[in-house]
């Protein structure tokens, strides 16, 4: 539920994407009555005995974020448990009931996430994830919910009820307390238009300077890096580095490919999965030699990621212990920069004659001048390129440098773009973005992502099983995933969102998890998990918009778009 | 951008341009720069009656969807046809070619509507 004019509850409105649209520094934080961010609205259902037994939250307790009750539907403010969460600045507060199982919430996937990871924080509140993900078909867009409840309680709420209107908000996260990257300063002269995304500051797309020829925005950007290049700050992305003797048998035991067979210089896309298959993230694994690696994984999941190679640290394997390694969370002293497109290798060989040769996957390290550089031959947008990885305190004068050659003017190979065009470039390029095509929830072979998976790692000669392998294979053996992931185009210009439901005829068979209007194809496209009966190519099934309004769809195989 | 000086806003960034008893009806400067490029725009045809506070249409941008509400009661007169073809015009010109709808007002102008310098104070400052 975002867009502009969110404050008002009634205001029917709602997101693509995890982008959050906090305004520009000053005045978003107003627009967004007193800062904070909405994650989304929510109901609660409460047992009907507690209604009279809930004292007053104790005053110091009522902080800006929470589960915000509406005047209207609840005069007083929810009292129980409460949780930060640090990585997000999500506070949640809960009822007392909750925890004792006579209460559930329901909201949406981004935001159940975080309330997960809140009740993560503490376990001592005693909340379970364990309603099934089901439809709200109240909803205008028959929404896919989520519960929370307290653990060990029976699943439904039983008796009678109330129901109460929420909505979860972060923590007021002024302008100050965002994490800068270390090109703050570089965005804000090249007109960047700043938002908040997971509790970072970075740009959602630029109104580039005259310098540029002016111009900028979300689809120009696009077009800019399928038609030269542009150049993106990823630095708010984890960078981890894991080293020591058990550094190479910890990752294999952490992620869904092998890492024994890497080589130096070698990097792997792969996935982190939960014991029961989901998705804990998706990451890049860098191999420097037989005891030093590096994952790169998504902002959002930093903290999740470090707990979690912390929990496999202490924890060891049945093949032995783990804990001759060290994990070290370089993100905040170093930058990230993807430069992407079709013509970024003819810029970048001018400074460089062997990071043009580099084969895909591949990385090099690169001593220029007092800069120590990390080049590898990937990228999130579908096109050539690399992305960067470098000392935060040298990177304005390594962006001054590549930018030298590249313009700056009207026609400059490549131009500043920011994570909108990002967001539009994978989505062309069928790629999955964390919180949308994957999450904890839906198994990893749904997906899609089969070159991602090992399934049978541990029968390797070095092999080590990784956590999750036997949950997909157990779902393998019986007959596979119930839905598939696929690509739709639909008629006309509407955008599908994030959770809108896929219908064939009058019969649910999936949900909608990312959509755009192309600015390549100038069509509009989406991806979804569809039942695997309709997830063969050119099927024709149809998206629901709400208010009894359907637009007719095709499925297609992905990507939408392949650099030639 | 400047704020104009000849219209009123509420505070759910529409902007009601009043000439006679004909307002014209369109979104400002800053919503379309927090929505960002704009895709799509559907108003209720021309003909249809509207109450004050009624959804009137949805504008969409690459990033979201969101409805335009009706800050006066009346008939919808005129639709800006040229937005279907090139919504951009909204990111261009918010308070010019980008105008959404005109109404021909049965009631009163409308409550809480503010004048341009109290948006500029709230919201574009």
């Amino acid at each position: 539920m975002w867009g502009w004019g969110c404050g008002e509850p009634e205001r029917r409105s709602h997101c693509a994407t995890n982008l959050v649209f906090g305004g520009a520094p000053g005045s978003g934080q107003r627009f967004l009555h007193g800062g904070g961010r909405q994650l989304d609205d929510v109901d609660v259902a409460l047992a009907k005995r507690q209604q009279n037994h809930a004292p007053r939250m104790p005053h110091h307790n009522r902080g800006p974020g929470a589960l915000h009750m509406r005047k209207d539907t609840f005069h007083r403010p929810m009292r129980g448990l409460r949780a930060i969460d640090e990585s997000a600045q999500v506070l949640v507060q809960f009822h007392k009931s909750i925890r004792n199982g006579l209460a559930r919430v329901k909201c949406k996937a981004p935001c159940f996430e975080h309330l997960c990871r809140c009740a993560d924080l503490m376990p001592q509140a005693g909340i379970a994830r364990a309603l099934q993900p089901g439809i709200d078909r109240e909803h205008p867009h028959g929404v896919r919910f989520y519960g929370l409840r307290g653990a060990g309680c029976s699943r439904t709420l039983s008796g009678r009820t109330r129901k109460i209107k929420g909505t979860v908000m972060t923590t007021t996260a002024p302008e100050s307390q965002l994490t800068h990257s270390p090109l703050h300063e570089w965005h804000v002269q090249h007109g960047a238009r700043m938002v908040d995304f997971v509790g970072w500051a970075l740009p959602i797309c630029y109104d580039w300077p005259e310098t540029f020829g002016g111009g900028g925005g979300i689809i120009e950007e696009h077009k800019q890096v399928r038609a030269s290049g542009g150049v993106f700050d990823v630095s708010h992305m984890g960078r981890i580095d894991v080293k020591g003797r058990h550094a190479r048998r910890l990752l294999e035991r952490m992620v869904s490919r092998r890492i024994s067979d890497m080589t130096e210089g070698q990097c792997r896309y792969a996935l982190v999965l939960n014991e029961r298959g989901g998705v804990r993230d998706d990451v890049l694994v860098y191999r420097f030699d037989d005891s030093e690696f590096m994952v790169v994984c998504n902002g959002a999941n930093r903290e999740k990621i470090l707990a979690h190679t912390d929990a496999i640290k202490a924890q060891g394997t049945a093949n032995g212990a783990l804990d001759a390694c060290k994990i070290h969370d370089k993100t905040r002293d170093t930058a990230m920069v993807a430069v992407q497109g079709p013509k970024v290798m003819d810029l970048i060989a001018k400074v460089s004659s062997e990071v043009p040769t580099l084969k895909r996957y591949r990385f090099v390290e690169k001593n220029m001048l007092i800069m120590k550089l990390l080049v590898s031959r990937t990228g999130y947008t579908g096109e050539n390129g690399v992305e960067v990885i470098l000392p935060a305190k040298v990177v304005s004068m390594a962006m001054k440098m590549l930018l030298k050659d590249a313009g700056p003017d009207t026609n400059a190979i490549v131009k500043p773009c920011g994570l909108g065009a990002r967001d539009t470039l994978r989505l062309e390029a069928g790629m999955p973005l964390y919180g949308h095509e994957l999450d904890e929830d839906t198994d990893a072979l749904a997906s899609g992502l089969n070159f991602a998976i090992t399934l049978d790692k541990d029968q390797d000669e070095r092999g080590e099983d990784a956590i999750g392998l036997a949950a997909l294979r157990s779902i393998q053996q019986a007959g596979g995933p119930k839905q598939h992931l696929v690509g739709l185009i639909l008629e006309g210009k509407r955008t599908a969102r994030q959770g809108m439901a896929v219908r064939a005829g009058d019969k649910t068979i999936g949900r909608i998890t990312s959509g755009c209007l192309s600015p390549t194809l100038g069509q509009s496209i989406a991806m979804a998990y569809v039942d695997v009966a309709h997830a063969t190519p050119n099927e024709t099934v149809q998206v629901d918009f709400g208010r009894d309004r359907t637009i007719e769809a095709t499925t297609t195989a992905l990507p939408f778009y392949k650099s030639t | 951008m400047t704020v104009p000086t000849d219209r009123s806003f509420t505070s759910s960034h529409e902007w009601l341009k009043i000439e006679g008893d004909v307002a014209t009806l369109g979104i400002t400067h800053f919503a379309v720069n927090e929505l960002t490029d704009i895709t799509f725009v559907e108003m209720k045809p021309a003909g249809e009656s509207v109450s004050a506070g009624d959804p009137v249409g949805e504008v969409e941008s690459v990033k979201a969807t969101s409805d335009v509400y009706a800050p006066v009661g009346g008939e919808i007169i005129e639709v800006n046809d040229a937005l279907s073809d090139d919504p951009s015009l909204l990111n261009s010109d918010p308070y010019g070619k980008g105008w959404l709808i005109k109404i021909k007002m049965s009631g009163g102008q409308g409550d809480g509507l503010m004048d341009a310098a109290a948006y500029s104070a709230a919201y574009d400052g």
